[in-house]
């Protein structure tokens, strides 16, 4: 069985963690750049604030009701969820990290075991991280999502093959992983209303008038194991840098800078563990749950010698970029990921390419300024001055967890 | 310089670090005996997920060595149980004190004989958020 582990209102558990004077009051969290509402809390979501509203228009109501509200606060809440995952790891043999407040995991039992093993790790997580968690159990991913939504009212459920139907019969297809509300739209008007009436559906057809990926959900959805591992196999040999854009990139030039923008990124992480990289791979995708043209592709360049220096890493991932971009596409997701990662002391020099020692010292120069002027006061001329999704936070939290500085107070 | 070719998968090569140098002298003596050096984590941080870091602002602990400005290591994982030092919320605040527990009560003890026990009845806002397994304080300014 798979079972599908989502926080629930992961950004506004976050931010209530350490203000007990929050725990009872309504808390949303805004997008990016403080435009819309990415997520609610309980509280709020009973005074009938949805996701995805623009902040401008709940202001007010927010404010009558006495909500706080939040910018989004990534290293808050990377810092929890990588708490979250760690803790996952230490009670399953197998945990696929599948988003920021989402895993799955493999439960080598079936039946009363696999619920008695999920209650015990919903328990572990909501006293030891602190965050309310779900789990949702099922054949498939996709079931183990379905199952996930049972599991919101009571913290566990395991759907069982023999409950399938019934509880299939019940979920509108939209509302399938992977359908959404335009591939919804189109089989509702064939007829094919619930999940359970996709699940019956003609194979035949569905390819012929769908994609291979609707073709997996229906598999998913009878209980044959159809969606791939996401997650390269072992991300802590890697560094990746990643995300999903707010609006599709259609320009070379401007997919140049993003992927310059990441490059940095991993650089930086790179640098701060010590260690070089032998190999970058960058990564894109069109939007994979739509229907358009699809394109994903990816390259790995070699690093030689292995290098840490952000310059060496922002040309190679553009090199590589330069060499899998296609014109025509929509991209809404790219990345850089470090492999070939060495530690400083078993590096091992080669012998007809000296270190530039040059590097080193603009290196040492570099993060002193960022030390004392903040992460992004000066960086790459490639990784763009002005950023279409550089933010604006307002309202921001203090990093409770990652900064001596911003420590929560007792 | 880089030269660029396809990996169809991403492996890497762990090249073994060898302690033992082949050198033309004698052996340490003491080579055989060496050691991890001490790491402050192993000693204060027993879970890292279920670890947060507090910094204390007040002196209602001062009696049990505990500072303004000292770093509370808690640890969400423990049990709370009678006598162990506890952060808990209280009515929408934070508050470091000792967890004293009889069979019906709990009461929440100062180590400051300025501060009164607070009695956490049914009627007040209590929730434990973790205990306080360790304290970390630097003893020259301009350090965190």
């Amino acid at each position: 069985m798979i079972g599908l582990v989502d926080c629930n209102s992961f950004y506004a558990s976050c931010e209530k963690l350490f203000r007990p004077d929050l725990y009872r009051r309504p808390v949303v969290v805004l997008s990016n750049n403080d435009g819309c509402i990415v997520a609610m809390s309980p509280e709020a979501k009973a005074l009938g604030i949805r996701r995805g509203v623009p902040y401008f228009q709940v202001r007010s109501d927010l404010q009558l009701y006495d909500a706080a509200v939040f910018s989004s606060n990534y290293a808050l809440y990377q810092s929890i969820s990588n708490r979250v995952m760690d803790l996952l790891e230490e009670l399953f043999p197998c945990v696929e990290v599948y988003s920021i407040d989402e895993a799955f995991v493999h439960l080598p039992d079936a039946g009363a075991e696999a619920g008695a093993a999920v209650q015990q790790a919903k328990k572990e997580v909501d006293r030891c991280v602190g965050i309310p968690v779900s789990i949702g159990v099922g054949r498939t991913k996709t079931l183990a999502k379905i199952a996930n939504r049972y599991a919101k009212l009571s913290g566990c459920f395991v759907l069982h093959p023999e409950m399938e139907q019934e509880a299939l019969q019940s979920i509108p297809v939209a509302d399938v992983w992977g359908i959404g509300p335009r591939k919804g739209r189109f089989l509702l008007r064939r007829g094919i209303r619930t999940a359970w009436d996709l699940r019956g559906a003609s194979e035949y057809w569905i390819k012929k008038h769908l994609t291979i990926v609707t073709l997996r959900t229906l598999w998913e959805l009878q209980g044959k194991p159809s969606v791939a591992d996401e997650v390269p196999c072992s991300p802590k040999k890697g560094i990746l840098s990643s995300q999903g854009f707010s609006s599709e990139i259609t320009r070379l030039e401007d997919m140049r800078q993003v992927i310059a923008f990441y490059a940095e990124k991993t650089a930086a992480k790179l640098s701060a563990q010590g260690s070089s990289a032998g190999f970058v791979t960058v990564h894109i995708r069109t939007h994979r749950f739509k229907e358009q043209k699809q394109y994903v592709n990816s390259m790995t360049i070699r690093l030689d010698p292995p290098s840490r220096y952000p310059p060496d890493i922002i040309a190679a991932a553009q090199r590589g970029l330069d060499r899998i971009y296609r014109e025509g596409f929509a991209y809404a997701k790219a990345g850089v990921y470090l492999t070939g990662i060495d530690l400083p002391e078993s590096r091992q020099l080669n012998l007809f390419c000296r270190e530039d020692p040059r590097k080193a010292a603009v290196e040492q120069a570099v993060s002193d300024i960022h030390g004392r002027y903040g992460r992004r006061s000066i960086h790459t001329l490639g990784s763009g001055g002005t950023h279409q999704w550089a933010m604006r936070q307002n309202l921001l939290s203090p990093r409770y967890t990652t900064r001596w500085e911003e420590l929560p107070q007792v | 310089m880089y030269s660029i070719h396809l990996c169809s998968n991403n492996t890497d090569l762990k090249v073994p670090l060898f302690t033992e140098h082949i050198a033309a002298g004698f052996p340490s003596p003491a080579s055989e005996y060496e050691e991890k050096e001490l790491d402050f984590n192993e000693l204060l941080v027993k879970r890292r997920a279920a670890t947060y870091c507090l910094r204390v602002s007040g002196d209602s602990m001062k009696g049990a060595g505990i500072l303004p400005g000292d770093i509370l290591v808690v640890d969400r994982s423990v049990h709370p149980a009678d006598g162990d030092i506890v952060v808990a919320s209280l009515d929408g605040e934070f508050t470091v004190k000792r967890l004293v527990r009889t069979l019906r009560t709990a009461v929440l003890r100062a180590e400051n004989p300025d501060y009164k026990d607070i009695n956490v009845g049914e009627d007040r806002d209590f929730l434990i958020f973790g205990v306080v397994t360790g304290v970390v304080r630097t003893m020259r300014r301009g350090s965190v």
